[in-house]
């Protein structure tokens, strides 16, 4: 009898061995390329630690958005990110054995995208790509309006962007992850290893440092 | 604050949010998950239960072959280990080899120390010198004559005359 992997429920496991008998027994069903979409998290967590890479490379279709933006965030360079998002994703393989369940796959491999971006952050190589301006990174929008307003509201933008750009990095990581929109707070407490409280003080602290140096540069209203 | 104000801030906090969503407004290429579906698919599985078994079972193997070559007796006159380095700086001549065996000491039972002696023992030398012993004759000394020491005269010392202090007023 195989052994249970540790911090896993019997359920779970239970579940995961009818779904790849399933799979095993019966070939119209078993491919589960169209199926494979219904399967939890959970359950392609164990099929991949059995090795099996198609589970794992469905785990990545399915976290790589929240990952790549997780490390956008905090380097701000579009290969970067990527690179690092790939190293993360190569690294939670290696590491499967050792996934003990206590938290989702995604809160774990958000945590560990973020740990490897932060590193590559205070590396040289990331202090140098920083010099880049973040806005040749993304561009924000601009809606589209009559010429003055146009170029007036492009201009209040670039001015947002050099805002967030000159926040502390602490203040800047939680502004931008919160408002990626990928992730809820609670996540991105568990990411940043803060307490929810300090996550909400921080967004808030760096929407009103944004305003306070808008305000700074003639935006009279911003304050 | 009135009413008017809060519109404003409501509008910047827009502002700043939409921008703020846009710097991280960006997709994966396909290159990322391609690239990690090539580095996994060459590794094969991540963790295997029975790869971790092996490994363990091969290290106890290795361990207990380790402990067994180095507990294994002398056998053929020769030491399971290596000799220690020390073994070099024995003396040529030992008095112990040298030495007519004892009583009830049989040939077997020699054998094995005087293969071990025939290894740590230098060539004997002595056997067919090639050179002739030097022979050193002692040298012969002269004492060297010192001439006695002549009398000393003695120094005469006069004893040195001593006034009396002389107050002023007495």
């Amino acid at each position: 009898m195989a052994a249970k992997p540790e911090g896993v429920g019997w359920e779970l496991v239970i579940g995961s061995w009818e779904f790849a008998a399933r799979c095993a027994t019966d070939p119209t069903t078993a491919p589960a390329r169209g199926s494979i979409e219904r399967v939890t998290d959970e359950e392609l967590v164990l099929l991949a630690r059995q090795g099996d890479p198609d589970a794992f490379d469905q785990l990545v279709a399915r976290h790589q958005t929240a990952v790549y933006r997780a490390a956008l965030a905090a380097l701000r360079v579009r290969e970067d990110a990527e690179e690092v998002a790939q190293d993360a994703f190569i690294r939670a393989w290696k590491a499967l054995g050792r996934f003990r369940g206590d938290s989702s796959f995604r809160t774990w491999i958000l945590r560990i995208v973020w740990n490897r971006a932060i590193s590559h952050r205070r590396g040289l190589a990331g202090w140098l790509r920083r010099a880049t301006p973040i806005a040749d990174v993304a561009e924000p929008a601009t809606k589209a309006g009559d010429g003055h307003t146009g170029v007036h509201n492009a201009q209040l933008q670039a001015h947002v962007v050099s805002a967030i750009q000159a926040l502390t990095p602490k203040l800047r990581d939680a502004l931008l992850l919160a408002q990626s929109g990928e992730y809820q707070y609670d996540e991105i407490a568990q990411m940043l290893s803060i307490p929810l409280g300090t996550v909400k003080w921080r967004i808030s602290e760096a929407r009103r440092k944004v305003r306070e140096r808008l305000a700074a540069l003639g935006y009279v209203d911003a304050r | 604050m009135s009413m008017r104000d809060e519109r404003h801030d409501d509008a910047f906090d827009e502002l700043i949010g939409s921008v703020a969503k846009a710097l991280t407004a960006s997709e994966p290429t396909r290159a990322l998950r391609s690239g990690v579906r090539e580095r996994i698919g060459r590794r094969g599985p991540a963790w295997s239960p029975t790869a971790a078994w092996a490994f363990a079972a091969a290290t106890v193997l290795a361990v207990v072959f380790a402990g067994w070559n180095f507990m294994r007796p002398v056998e053929d006159g020769r030491p399971a280990r290596p000799a220690p380095a020390r073994a070099t700086s024995v003396p040529p001549r030992q008095p112990a080899l040298e030495t007519t065996p004892s009583i009830g000491q049989t040939a077997e039972s020699r054998a094995p120390q005087e293969g071990l002696a025939a290894a740590v023992a230098p060539p004997m030398e002595e056997e067919s010198p090639l050179i002739p012993p030097i022979t050193i004759e002692p040298l012969s000394t002269t004492r060297i004559a010192v001439n006695e020491s002549s009398e000393v005269m003695p120094i005469e010392i006069e004893p040195l005359q001593i006034e009396p202090l002389q107050l002023s007023g007495q």
